[in-house]
């Protein structure tokens, strides 16, 4: 069952009188539970494509359909809630938020969820990556592999249906990006969620079920890992 | 409900991290807030005050009032007791030093002031003075001035008094009143002795009354009103003085909390440049939220709680300090006040001030945090992802309409005339919108036309000044603004005591004889003469009072209705007037021409001031009948003149052509130049000596009180003003601490590529140098303009540039900014590049 759709979807961005076009005319469908990898060198597209189908930013043209909810036909306030009900991220620069601890940055999805215990079920994902320990920590007194690994309990927190990944391990060395890796994989397929990330990393890319290549703004090639 | 709380507690713990700097962001609004709730404090303070001691404003009931002795009165036998003044300008001289000064002599009979008291030193001098004996109260500035003592005599006229005891304070008389007028308090009963009241001198009578207590005197005198109107009898009771007082005070208030407000204004745009900075920095976060899902609202909603909260803190602390800092005011009132002021917390003032920091404040920071609901969430995986324009978002419009009607509407309530709220409201906004265009004019020109051949540190620093989240607009606009109105306080007070005496100059006139008897005309002129000095004016006096203009009488004129009826004053007053058939240098005629009468029987045209006629409704061709010692003579407008009222000189509002007025009573002034103070001394004392009626002005005794008087109202205003400085003072320190992190990368940065302490001290050094310039160049340059603008539509001088004064601030402005950026600097060059790089 067809959990993303993404169909023609095009990106034009305007640069005074220059219209760059980052995608042009993107077709591909991701189905529930699966996990995709989308590669490619800078400025081909990825991030871009990531963003239009997190509902971060609308296409130009084209429809990107998540979860059964149609993302060109939603405001953006509409869109943010189809996130928090529905979607997970995880960045290459982690994204906590500074003024946070690290568990109450685990609980900030959680309580917009209206979930009950949100305290305790933040301190037990903290707990299964590691950090159970660290809960009152801040952002700036963690490592960089610890902030990563907060931000991925975040990620996990409100049992997304589907996990957008921004080149997760790209500021991490790697040792650290290895035991990333592992762990974004184990909580995913342990909570049996849909995996979609962007990726340099040719290994990183090889450890999910398909690759889109993405060159110049199309799709280059799409096959298994 | 849970979306509320869940932002509450968002609010809470961001809030947790941010406090020192959004407290810092709110200091900027203290100050305002705090002079804001001190003036309303102090004016509700004065105000009960006013009304407590109501009765010790006029010292009695009921007072009657009339240019001519009153007579037997109705009332005189219902009242339980009376008092009689007869008050009038004369030159006292102290025969001990020769020295004399125009003074306002009050000679007194009964027990007025029947409420409260003639404060003297010593005390029991109120109550001896009035006993058998020529004995004087002076006032305590004549005192000093004459370095006069308790026991020495004193010459009023004829009459030689001693003087019984200082007066210290008069009921309901403020200190202003004593510096312009002082005092000389004598028995009614020597008073004709003195021979002071003779033809010409304007003399008031005053008759006091003390009623029963539970007397209603608004009833009592009702019956009376309409034939005191018909012999000019002015009355004042109680209620008119509190009234009358209460009015002056507020307006008072009204407009000191209006320069309250203007500190409250530059505080709130600190506020605005910081709260800036601060979104600025949390961008990220909200972006992070937004993919979180949080909605823009509610995004916007979590900072705006915290600026809320530090709105509220700020407001209260303000409210605090300004509670505090009117028990100060009486102080700095002290001369102005009528009545003692008892300083109580007025919890009206209070709440006023906290609601409207809080309101202003929230209302300023929202332009800046409604950048937050732009915020793209995609901006988490590209932070150079475009905000929103924000210009074209209509709540940001929607914002800037609530300030502009805020500082209306606030304006408005103070001042309750619409067209001086939109005075004001144009004033704030032309004064910001000018600072404004100069601060981005200057920054502009600074990116397009600094050479990369000037020296290093000089182009880094100036490059400094728009580095990224600077703010030097908002530092120009709000250390402007403030120098603005200091500096225009000075250039103005400066301006009119130049002028003053400019006209101390060798040929124009310096000294003034007035009520000169004419018999006395010739003598005077000879010993003016005898001293080699000139007669520059020598004019005839003739009072008279109007009749009748255009057929209408003064009774006639009371039966119109408000819309028809002409000005009331026009019937009251009595008109001086001279003849003559040609214009001195002080007069212009714009309008109609002089015509002269050379054969009884040709009608009489006379003409008026341009300025007085418009606002009486005066016009050329009226016909008008004035009273000239109970002879009617009929007269037509002939022409309007410009009287420049600037030169010490005899100027008229009505002035007769000649052979009309020649054979009417009259009395002179005789306008002389003499040669130095000294001349001017002994010219005076030889006069006042020979004839005590003649009372003298010089030009220098006019000056002296111009400056004792300036003083006083200055100091009030620079302390006003001193809480726009202070004002734009925190938020400069606001700015240098928020643009603290920034200086310190760029100094660390600059000392890894090998720049020494000293060239990075130099740049920061540098870079507030030209802060403080730019800023209060800018200011200067506003008051200049201000200056240019009062000179030429309020005072009509000739505008006198005050660079010597102009020099002075911008050195006291550049220097305390950039003392304040060195102790803020003083800490980053110390610091380690090392230290940076591992944070």
């Amino acid at each position: 069952m067809s959990i993303l759709a993404v169909e023609q979807v095009t990106k034009i961005y305007q640069s005074g009188n220059r219209k760059l076009t980052v995608l042009d005319h993107v077709n591909f469908q991701v189905n529930s539970g699966e996990s995709i990898a989308i590669v490619g060198p800078s400025g081909s597209g990825k991030t871009t494509l990531l963003g239009l189908c997190a509902g971060l930013d609308q296409a130009s043209s084209g429809s990107v359909l998540l979860n059964g909810h149609k993302m060109e036909l939603m405001s953006e306030d509409q869109r943010a809630s189809v996130r928090n009900q529905d979607v997970g991220f995880i960045f290459q620069n982690f994204q906590l938020l500074p003024t946070l601890t690290a568990l109450e940055n685990v609980m900030v999805p959680l309580e917009l969820k209206k979930r009950k215990n949100a305290k305790q079920k933040a301190q037990d994902l903290l707990e299964k990556v590691g950090l159970g320990d660290r809960a009152t920590h801040y952002p700036s007194q963690l490592s960089g592999g610890e902030q990563q690994r907060v931000s991925i309990a975040r990620a996990f927190a409100n049992e997304p249906k589907i996990l957008f990944a921004d080149e997760p391990t790209g500021n991490l060395d790697t040792e650290t990006g290895e035991m990333i890796e592992d762990l974004i994989f184990n909580m995913n397929k342990a909570l049996g969620t849909t995996l979609i990330l962007v990726t340099h990393d040719i290994g990183l890319a090889g450890k999910t079920n398909r690759i889109i290549q993405i060159k110049g703004g199309k799709i280059q090639e799409e096959g298994n890992a | 409900m849970h979306r509320l709380s869940w932002t509450l507690k968002m609010a809470f713990r961001d809030f947790r991290k941010n406090i020192a700097k959004l407290l810092l962001f709110i200091s900027s609004i203290v100050i305002g807030i705090a002079a804001l709730v001190a003036i309303s404090s102090f004016g509700d303070n004065l105000k009960n005050d006013i009304d407590r001691q109501a009765k010790e404003l006029l010292g009695a009931d009921l007072e009657l009032e009339n240019n001519k002795p009153l007579g037997d009165q109705a009332l005189d036998s219902i009242a339980e007791d009376i008092a009689s003044e007869i008050n009038f300008a004369s030159m006292v001289s102290f025969p001990a030093s020769g020295d004399s000064r125009l003074t306002q002599v009050r000679a007194l009979e009964g027990n007025f002031p029947f409420y409260g008291k003639l404060e003297t030193v010593p005390a029991e001098a109120e109550s001896t003075f009035r006993t058998s004996g020529k004995k004087a109260l002076v006032e305590k500035t004549l005192m000093a001035l004459f370095n006069a003592q308790v026991g020495d005599s004193i010459k009023v006229g004829e009459v030689t008094f001693v003087i019984e005891g200082e007066l210290q304070k008069v009921p309901g008389q403020t200190g202003i009143a004593a510096t312009v007028a002082p005092a000389v308090y004598i028995p009614m009963e020597y008073v004709e002795e003195t021979g002071l009241i003779q033809f010409g001198s304007r003399v008031r009578y005053e008759r006091y009354y003390k009623f029963a207590e539970n007397e209603n005197i608004d009833q009592l005198i009702e019956p009376f009103q309409e034939g005191w109107e018909e012999e000019k009898i002015d009355e004042d009771t109680v209620e008119d003085r509190k009234r009358s007082t209460g009015r002056s005070f507020a307006n008072l208030s009204d407009f000191l909390s209006l320069v309250a407000f203007i500190a409250l204004l530059l505080g709130c745009v600190g506020v605005a440049s910081a709260v800036n900075v601060f979104v600025k920095e949390k961008l990220a976060s909200v972006a992070i939220l937004r993919c979180l899902g949080v909605s823009s609202f509610g995004a916007l909603l979590i900072y705006m709680t915290q600026i809320v909260i530090m709105g509220l803190i700020g407001s209260i602390i303000g409210a605090f300090f300004g509670t505090l800092l009117q028990f100060a005011l009486p102080m700095v009132f002290s001369d102005f006040l009528p009545v003692e002021v008892n300083v109580e917390i007025s919890w009206t003032a209070v709440t006023f001030g906290v609601i409207t920091g809080l309101f202003i404040s929230v209302l300023f920071a929202l332009l800046p945090l409604l950048k937050i609901r732009k915020v793209s969430p995609m901006s988490t995986l590209r932070p150079e992802t475009e905000e929103g324009k924000i210009s074209k978002d209509p709540l940001r419009w929607v914002v800037i309409l609530g300030i502009v009607a805020f500082i209306f509407g606030f304006s408005f309530y103070l001042l309750n005339d619409w067209e001086e709220a939109m005075g004001f409201t144009g004033f704030v906004i032309f004064a910001f919108g000018v600072l404004w265009l100069m601060g981005i004019g200057i920054m502009w020109a600074i990116r397009r036309f600094l050479p990369l051949s000037l020296n290093y540190p000089i182009r880094q620093s100036l490059s400094n000044l728009y580095r990224p989240n600077n703010q030097t607009i908002s530092l120009i606009a709000t250390i402007g603004l403030g120098t603005a109105m200091i500096s225009t306080l000075f250039f103005v007070q400066n301006q009119l005591l130049e002028e003053a005496k400019f006209a101390d100059k060798e040929d124009q006139p310096n000294l003034l004889l007035f009520d000169i008897q004419t018999g006395q005309v010739g003598d005077i002129r000879n010993r003016i003469l005898n001293q080699d000095l000139p007669i520059l004016q020598q004019v005839p006096i003739v009072t008279m009072g109007l009749n009748e203009i255009n057929g209408l009488t003064r009774a006639a004129n009371e039966e119109l209705d408000e819309e028809e009826r002409r000005s009331r004053s026009l019937y009251n007053r009595e008109f001086r007037v001279t003849y003559r058939d040609s214009l001195i240098d002080s007069e212009r005629l714009v309008e109609g021409k002089l015509y002269q009468v050379e054969n009884p029987g040709d009608s009489i045209f006379v003409s008026f001031e341009k300025g007085y006629a418009e606002r009486t409704g005066v016009n050329l061709g009226d016909e008008i009948i004035f009273n000239v010692q109970g002879r009617p003579i009929t007269t037509y407008v002939g022409s309007f003149r410009d009287v420049s009222f600037r030169q010490l000189s005899t100027n008229f509002l009505v002035l007769f052509p000649d052979n009309v007025l020649n054979n009417a009573p009259q009395f002179h002034v005789i306008i002389t130049n003499t040669k130095g103070d000294l001349q001017s001394a002994n010219l005076q004392r030889e006069i006042v000596q020979e004839y005590p009626n003649i009372s003298v002005v010089n030009l220098s005794t006019i000056v002296e009180t111009l400056e004792d008087l300036l003083g006083k109202i200055s100091f009030v205003i620079q302390f006003m003003a001193m809480f726009s400085i202070v004002t734009g003072l925190l938020v400069l320190i606001s700015s240098l601490i928020i643009s603290k992190y920034q200086r310190l990368r760029d100094s660390i940065l600059l000392r890894t590529l090998g720049a020494s302490s000293r060239t990075v001290s130099l740049i920061n050094t540098f870079e507030y140098f030209f802060l403080g310039s730019l800023a209060s160049l800018s200011g200067i340059m506003l008051s200049f303009l201000a200056t240019l603008l009062l000179n030429l539509y309020v005072f009509e001088f000739p505008v006198r540039w005050a660079w010597a004064e102009g020099l002075l601030v911008y050195l006291v402005i550049t220097a305390v900014t950039v003392l304040l950026g060195w102790l803020n600097g003083k800490n980053i060059i110390n610091k380690p590049p090392m230290d940076i790089l591992r944070s």
